[in-house]
């Protein structure tokens, strides 16, 4: 096992030159050394959700006296993937094909790379060398300046030491660090370079995640319980809003819309928890938006669908799926124009702030609907147990002449359902409400892709119509079109097929029992069950 | 990951310097890069200032596929490692057939690598034995210097003909002329009239330059590309002609 690189924070009492003279001084006792100067400025990337830091590991664009290079490096400093570049990739297709772009695409997927920030070092790198004057060790004294990508934040500099091992030669690093450590009366430091400038421009490293973080108690009021909750999921939804307007990635919108939905559905679902007034009126607004990205987020999904649909036909048809992609692109501008002008909209403004106003603002004393001051404890399980109940219920209805919009209603059902487990997961055990959620999904995905095969049938048929309306569409591209309609029938009958079996193992006894035993016990408290 | 043996059945053709100009071009390029000097005479281990010595020698390295990765030594260049030569890899061929499926081991080790290497160069000895049979085995791309004079020439011969009755399947077979010395009407000769060769040979040539022998001798790279010498130049070339005729290989 290699050894990994040590870093100190060098005393704030020495100089740079003080401190080079010492380090020169143990090491020279240590060996031959060669010094050099070392000058090297990064940018590190990351995607809007933090998922290459998620994963353990530091994307940088690096510009050093040699080289030009990304550099994808584990937390320890080992190097796990580099490539020499004049400049950083925007997504993960921007690399050539081979192992680097592979690994990356798994990371981060249709997600674009954003400039997190920028490190500049500035100092000495001495080489130890062995008698075979070959490189044992490397050690680098660098005053480093961490600032915002925007300029606008600057950290302050500081001092770092660092050594760094040479594969093979772990002895000596250890041997090296020991000397530092003892020699310059340094600690060495935590984390990665990443951590320590993202600090120094007081900005914290995946601070934005999609997912609900809030942590409530099952005692809490409804209501306050409710705010806290709304608090976040309109902060996730603002947070993605200017990715949205830049057309960043189509994660944006997607996370902007999902956030919308799941407010929207904590409206329905939990009721009498807040006045009715601006409860009302912020559900509506909500829809008002969802008729302006939903177009857009349909337009996404097919330009996103367009490899694998590409791929299902013969290689001689897939260039006639050309025009398609121009008509798909075309319209997606206009979406996008639509939805940037929406949120520009004196409508919108007044939704957002109202709805911050109202959950900013003080509770009723006496609460203000007929769940209000009840705990959310005995919310969250009726509601669950309820919403459980009716899947359930409409699912066991299902056999083999039933129509498709049933199984988009069960669809429904379910998304409710996990959106209410998802809500109140802080108010269950783990490892009790997780394999529920999994179970759930699995359910969940064979609904999803039953629905989507559905609905792309029809938008293709819809898209082909209109292609030949207003352009007279090629021949081939109506006859690829026909194609893909043809394999999503095929894709849709086998999760038909599957359905049985899943619904088997989502309405089982031993899955009933498990919902039941988790989620009853809550609602003995007493209170209204309707 | 990508697996280049430098290979010839002739020695003193310049292998060893090509291997080493390669794999530092490689590692320039940003890519992971690992030379595993496989000559007993350690000469790519020596460029690279590295001790030619492997605890428990080629026996006890072959016996493990796991101990592969502890002898990996960082060079001084970023990016490049080495796995160093030892004085008992001339009895490789004998440690192998000691072995079953000997011609699969090569293989097999560097198949445990594959997630921290995206190139790995072979510096091969000039031999054609069991252990060129692994290293056939083991590699995507088979380089060969070769001097342009009628011997060499048919050397690559009797290596075509080999290939054939008993090489693998889909190894791509790159000669390249070596040590080129315009002054040589022969050498002159040899490069114009590549017909009737069994591989096209790649259309950049290293010319014999005294760059190339100071690059082993100081041990460094400087003379070769310090300063932007023909042989350095060449190097860079052929580097860039070996990438595209495998970016144009069909898939």
């Amino acid at each position: 096992m290699t050894a990994k690189t040590t870093t100190f924070e060098a005393t704030r009492d020495a100089s740079d030159k003080q401190t080079a003279t010492l380090i020169a001084t143990l090491l020279g006792a240590h060996g031959t050394v060669r010094s050099r100067r070392y000058h090297c400025s990064r940018v590190y990337y990351d995607t809007f959700d933090w998922r290459v830091y998620r994963a353990g590991a530091t994307l940088a664009h690096e510009i050093n006296d040699d080289a030009q290079l990304i550099v994808w490096e584990s937390f320890d400093g080992e190097r796990l993937h580099r490539l020499a570049s004049k400049s950083a990739p925007e997504f993960a297709n921007d690399l050539p094909d081979g192992s680097f772009g592979h690994s990356l695409a798994k990371l981060i997927d249709v997600r674009r790379l954003l400039p997190m920030v920028a490190v500049e070092s500035r100092g000495t790198q001495w080489n130890l060398l062995d008698s075979r004057q070959k490189t044992v060790v490397r050690v680098r004294s660098t005053s480093t300046r961490a600032s915002s990508t925007d300029g606008t934040r600057r950290g302050k500099p500081a001092r770092t030491v660092c050594v760094l091992p040479v594969r093979g030669f772990d002895d000596d690093a250890r041997a090296v660090t020991e000397l530092l450590r003892e020699g310059l009366r340094a600690v060495p430091v935590d984390g990665t370079e990443l951590d320590r400038a993202l600090a120094a421009i007081g900005q914290q490293p995946a601070s934005y995640s999609s997912k609900l973080r809030v942590q409530l108690s099952p005692d809490q009021s409804s209501d306050e319980a409710m705010k806290a909750m709304h608090r976040e999921l309109l902060d996730i939804m603002l947070a993605n809003e200017d990715g949205v307007r830049r057309d960043l990635d189509v994660e944006f919108l997607h996370d902007f819309r999902v956030a919308g939905r799941r407010i929207r559905s904590a409206l329905t679902q939990v009721p009498g928890v807040f006045p009715d007034v601006p409860a009302t009126a912020f559900k509506d607004g909500l829809a008002w938006l969802a008729r302006f990205t939903g177009p857009l987020r349909d337009l996404d999904v097919y330009l996103l669908e367009l490899p694998s649909y590409r791929s299902s036909l013969l290689p001689e048809d897939r260039e006639a799926l050309d025009p398609f992609e121009r008509f798909l692109r075309q319209r997606r501008e206009r979406a996008l124009r639509s939805v940037i002008e929406a949120l520009d909209t004196t409508r919108y403004g007044k939704l957002i702030s109202d709805w911050r106003a109202f959950l900013d603002g003080e509770l009723p004393a006496d609460g203000s609907g007929l769940n209000a001051t009840r705990p959310i404890g005995e919310i969250a399980a009726e509601r669950i147990t309820r919403r459980f109940r009716k899947a359930v219920k409409r699912g066991r209805a299902i056999d083999d002449g039933t129509p498709a919009n049933v199984f988009h209603r069960l669809r429904i059902d379910c998304k409710k359902l996990r959106y209410l487990m998802e809500f109140f997961r802080s108010l269950y055990r783990v490892e009790a409400i997780n394999p529920l959620i999994r179970e759930l999904k699995r359910f969940q995905d064979n609904l999803g892709l039953f629905n989507d095969y559905e609905v792309q049938q029809h938008a293709l048929r819809r898209f082909a119509r209109e292609m030949s309306d207003e352009r007279g569409a090629p021949v081939g591209t109506l006859l690829a079109l026909g194609q893909l309609i043809d394999k999503l029938r095929e894709r849709q009958l086998e999760q038909r097929r599957r359905f049985n079996e899943r619904f088997a193992s989502f309405s089982d006894k031993k899955n009933v029992g498990k919902y039941l035993t988790l989620f009853a016990r809550k609602t003995t408290g007493g209170g209204s069950t309707s | 990951m990508t697996i280049f043996a430098l290979y010839n059945l002739k020695g003193g053709v310049g292998k060893t310097a090509a291997a080493v100009a390669l794999a530092y071009l490689s590692a320039r390029d940003g890519a992971r890069t690992l030379i595993w000097d496989l000559d007993p005479q350690g000469a790519a281990t020596y460029c690279f200032r590295v001790r030619a010595d492997i605890e428990g020698g080629a026996k006890r390295l072959m016996a493990k596929r796991r101990r592969l990765r502890g002898v990996i030594r960082g060079t001084d260049i970023d990016g490049l490692d080495l796995v160093p030569a030892d004085f008992s890899l001339r009895r490789l061929d004998i440690v192998l057939d000691a072995r079953k499926r000997p011609r699969r081991r090569v293989t097999r080790m560097l198949e445990l690598l594959e997630p921290d290497y995206d190139n790995v160069f072979l510096d091969c000895p000039p031999s054609m034995s069991l252990a060129s049979e692994a290293v056939f085995a083991a590699a995507d791309v088979l380089l060969v210097p070769t001097m342009p004079t009628p011997l060499s020439q048919r050397t690559l011969e009797q290596l075509a003909g080999f290939l054939e009755r008993k090489g693998p399947q889909g190894l791509e077979v790159l000669p390249f002329y070596s040590m080129v010395d315009r002054r040589k009407a022969l050498h002159r000769q040899t490069c114009e009239s590549p017909d009737g060769l069994a591989y096209r040979p790649l259309s950049v040539r290293i010319p014999y330059a005294s760059a190339v022998e100071q690059t082993v001798t100081y041990r460094s790279l400087a003379p070769l590309f310090g300063r932007d010498g023909e042989a350095g130049r060449a190097f860079r070339a052929l580097w860039e002609e070996v990438k595209q005729r495998l970016a144009d290989r069909p898939a």
